[in-house]
């Protein structure tokens, strides 16, 4: 007979292995939140319960200009990252045209260089062409962008582009579609999850980004994320500073919905979500 | 041969498409071609499949009909008009994809209608000067809804216009396929293994039902499938193709009954294959005895003899024509299969009745169910066994060889053992090969020490700067082999063949266990 040894019962499950992830949740995503909602509702001088920052954000006619603003740079920025890394993502994806994968690499190789070095020198390169913060702020600012932001549209691309089922195109090709039609009918919705995730890798953060805008715009093209800084920075009003954060959490999130709802359509599953 | 006259006779518009010398060789591939010289005609109305292994070039020859791969050289011809560089669109032909290829963002509705909805017919009309012009239109919307409920009708899943891809099953899928290439009405129909991804059940009766549509629909069916019985139960034509070239075209009976060579005989069914000699008298001699058998070819020929294992009639010892031994038994359903051992060959044989193992039996083969082919003739085949000591023997004798190509990543270890990549040994003894040996691998000699095997010269053929020698050994084993020296018949010469010019290859039967 084999003698029972009584063994404590504890066991690992899979909620004990959640516990830390929610406390980073709660640390680093609910609290600092938490922390915006309450600057932002509460006064500078007294820390009473107020409306007086939303109403400073709102009477405030050059701020409505900087969300303008940044949504054209943001919009813009989207659309040429699109028109670029579009047809790039069908190449490299084609064995074809791209027999390994280095060719990704070099498209992918800016994001290995210090984010800030990368701006001040594409901020000397435009200089040398001609285009500074002077003479054309807001093409200054665009082009920076753009060249920041151009892989993280390539890459949810070129995955989705990878995963493309060559045997439906074949088919469309085979009923009767012109290299056009089996463009629009297959490729295009096909590679859907990927345009949504690049927009979305694109629009979000250039929305936010302050430092391409700051050294390339030289402060003539003022984005929301650039007024947050300073509203964060010299001026040190974390009440408006917060309000402005929370009006950008909410272009966010509608954009969020917006594309996530043109997902449901397509119902095909890829890309961020 | 009277088959071939009757072909020839039919007018040429009745192929619907004709491949002419079609070769393909992919860019990446050094220099082997995936479809070699291919000659084919099709008949309108047919049901031809395309058989062979898989990497045999079916898929290939099928994808260059459909335009997605163009041939490196040779016509395509369709209806006598060359489509070779026609883009597959253009093309008046459909394919039903190996693994459905649905757009699984499209409804099923809007699958099937893909195709009608870029269709464009032309019409007659006439000009404001009163002229008559041709202009094109787009199917309506009512013919395509009623088209492809018609469709829907065909493949027995009416009502599913509205439903999603993904909620369908392998089998529902497939069907959709098809309505999505017959609505379209091809002249030809392009199948790649289609019923592949289906189970059993679900193959055999959609094998039925697409018979079924062939004759109702009457368009030109082209199949693909590396499944003989697939390719003889369905098909009107079977092309046998292997390494990129075809190697039997015929009815599912001709070619079963007749196959033209070891290949297609082994592909098709089971089939016992043997190296055999031709004797006078429409005598062949196999398994170590003469059997009277129908081909007529030249004495002396070496050539495959093929018995399918349900032509072997198992007698009682002595009453047959060779005896063997009874070593395997298997109940099949409605017969038993039985491995039989003459000698050191082994034979497949098929019967209703019992017969105990171990049990000594007799065996004898009618004539015309013994198929010969004449083997491609510039080296020597022999079947052989492999020895414990890694010799093989063939002829009566033991020769030294390459064991080590048999087996790949095999080698020897310090002690002399062949062992596999896992140092596990590999058991060789008794392993059947077959061997061939090239004319110029085999030497004589007038010194009996210096070959393997004593043999006389048995026949001397000068052609023209060198002579071909026929020696034969006491075991009426034959050596062929080209020589400058003039010999006299009935020299008795010893025969050596160097290791590296004995090509051996196991038999089907023992890879499973290599």
């Amino acid at each position: 007979m084999l003698k029972k040894f009584h063994v404590p019962h504890f066991r690992l499950t899979r909620k004990d292995l959640c516990i830390p992830y929610g406390l980073f949740m709660i640390l680093f995503v609910v609290f600092p939140l938490l922390l915006i909602f309450y600057y932002a509702f509460t006064s500078r001088e007294t820390g009473q319960f107020t409306f007086e920052n939303f109403a400073t954000v709102f009477t405030q006619g050059s701020n409505f200009q900087v969300i303008g603003m940044s949504l054209l740079v943001g919009g813009l920025n989207t659309i040429f990252c699109l028109i670029i890394a579009y047809p790039l993502a069908y190449l490299l994806a084609n064995s074809k045209y791209n027999k390994n994968t280095i060719l990704v690499y070099l498209f992918i190789m800016p994001m290995w260089i210090n984010f800030v070095i990368r701006t001040i020198a594409t901020k000397d390169i435009l200089s040398w062409m001609g285009i500074t913060s002077a003479n054309m702020p807001l093409l200054a600012t665009i082009i920076g962008m753009v060249y920041n932001y151009l892989p993280f549209a390539i890459l949810p691309l070129y995955t989705t582009m990878l995963k493309l089922d060559k045997s439906q195109i074949e088919a469309a090709s085979d009923l009767g579609a012109s290299p056009f039609y089996v463009f629009v009918k297959t490729i295009l919705p096909m590679s859907s999850p990927g345009i949504v995730s690049a927009i979305l890798m694109t629009f979000m953060p250039t929305m936010s980004s302050y430092v391409i805008a700051d050294k390339l715009g030289g402060g003539k093209t003022t984005l929301i994320g650039n007024l947050i800084a300073l509203q964060f920075g010299s001026a040190s009003n974390y009440n408006v500073g917060s309000v402005l954060a929370l009006i950008m959490l909410v272009m966010i999130g509608v954009s969020l919905l917006v594309t996530k709802n043109s997902k449901k359509e397509e119902k095909v599953r890829g890309g961020l979500w | 041969m009277a088959k071939e006259i009757i072909e020839n006779n039919i007018d040429n518009n009745e192929y619907i498409i004709e491949l002419k010398d079609v070769s393909k060789k992919y860019e990446n591939s050094e220099d082997s071609f995936a479809v070699e010289h291919f000659n084919l005609k099709i008949k309108k109305g047919e049901f031809v499949t395309f058989l062979g292994p898989s990497g045999c070039g079916k898929t290939t020859t099928l994808r260059m009909i459909a335009g997605f791969e163009l041939p490196t050289s040779g016509q395509i011809l369709l209806n006598g008009k060359d489509i070779s560089l026609l883009p597959p669109y253009k093309r008046p032909i459909n394919t039903v994809f190996q693994k459905y290829a649905l757009f699984a963002h499209l409804n099923i509705f809007n699958n099937i209608a893909f195709g009608l909805k870029l269709k464009k017919i032309p019409y007659k009309t006439k000009n404001w000067r009163g002229k008559e012009v041709v202009k094109y239109k787009h199917l309506s919307k009512q013919e395509i809804e009623e088209k492809v409920k018609n469709a829907l009708k065909i493949v027995d899943l009416e009502g599913f216009e509205k439903r999603d891809i993904s909620t369908l099953s392998g089998g529902q899928q497939q069907r959709i396929a098809i309505a999505r290439a017959i609505v379209n009405e091809p002249e030809i129909l392009l199948l790649d293994e289609p019923l592949g991804a289906l189970d059993l059940k679900m193959r055999k009766e959609m094998q039925l039902e697409l018979k079924e549509m062939h004759k109702k629909l009457g368009i030109t069916f082209i199949y693909v499938t590396h499944d003989q019985e697939e390719a003889l139960t369905m098909s009107d034509t079977i092309v046998v193709i292997n390494d990129g070239e075809i190697q039997q075209v015929g009815t599912p009976k001709g070619i079963y009954d007749e196959p033209k060579n070891a290949f297609v005989a082994d592909f098709i069914g089971e089939s016992n294959i043997y190296t055999g000699t031709m004797y006078p008298n429409h005598k062949v001699r196999f398994l170590g005895k003469l059997f009277s058998c129908v081909d007529d070819f030249p004495a002396n020929q070496k050539v495959d003899v093929v018995v399918r294992p349900e032509d072997v009639n198992i007698l009682s010892k002595g009453r047959g024509t060779v005896d063997g031994i009874v070593t395997n038994k298997i109940f099949k359903g409605i017969h038993y299969e039985y491995t039989i051992m003459i000698g050191k060959n082994e034979l497949i044989a098929q019967s209703t009745k019992e017969i105990s193992d171990k049990k000594e039996v007799s065996i004898s083969i009618e004539p015309d169910n013994i198929q010969i082919m004449a083997k491609p003739f510039t080296s020597n085949f022999y079947d052989g066994y492999l020895t414990s000591d890694y010799k093989v023997n063939f002829a009566g004798v033991d020769f030294e060889c390459d064991i080590l190509s048999l087996f790949p990543q095999s080698h020897f270890n310090e002690d002399g053992v062949l062992v596999d990549e896992k140092n596990n040994p590999i058991d060789v003894e008794d392993k059947e090969v077959t061997i061939e040996v090239p004319f110029d691998g085999i030497s004589i000699s007038d010194n009996p020490e210096d070959g393997q095997v004593i043999g006389k010269i048995f026949s001397m053929i000068y052609l023209g700067d060198h002579y071909q020698v026929t020696v034969r050994t006491e075991d009426e084993e034959d050596f062929v082999l080209d020589t400058p020296y003039l010999w006299n018949e009935n020299d008795e010469v010893s025969v050596k063949i160097e290791p590296k010019y004995i090509h051996m290859k196991l038999k089907m039967g023992d890879k499973k266990h290599a």
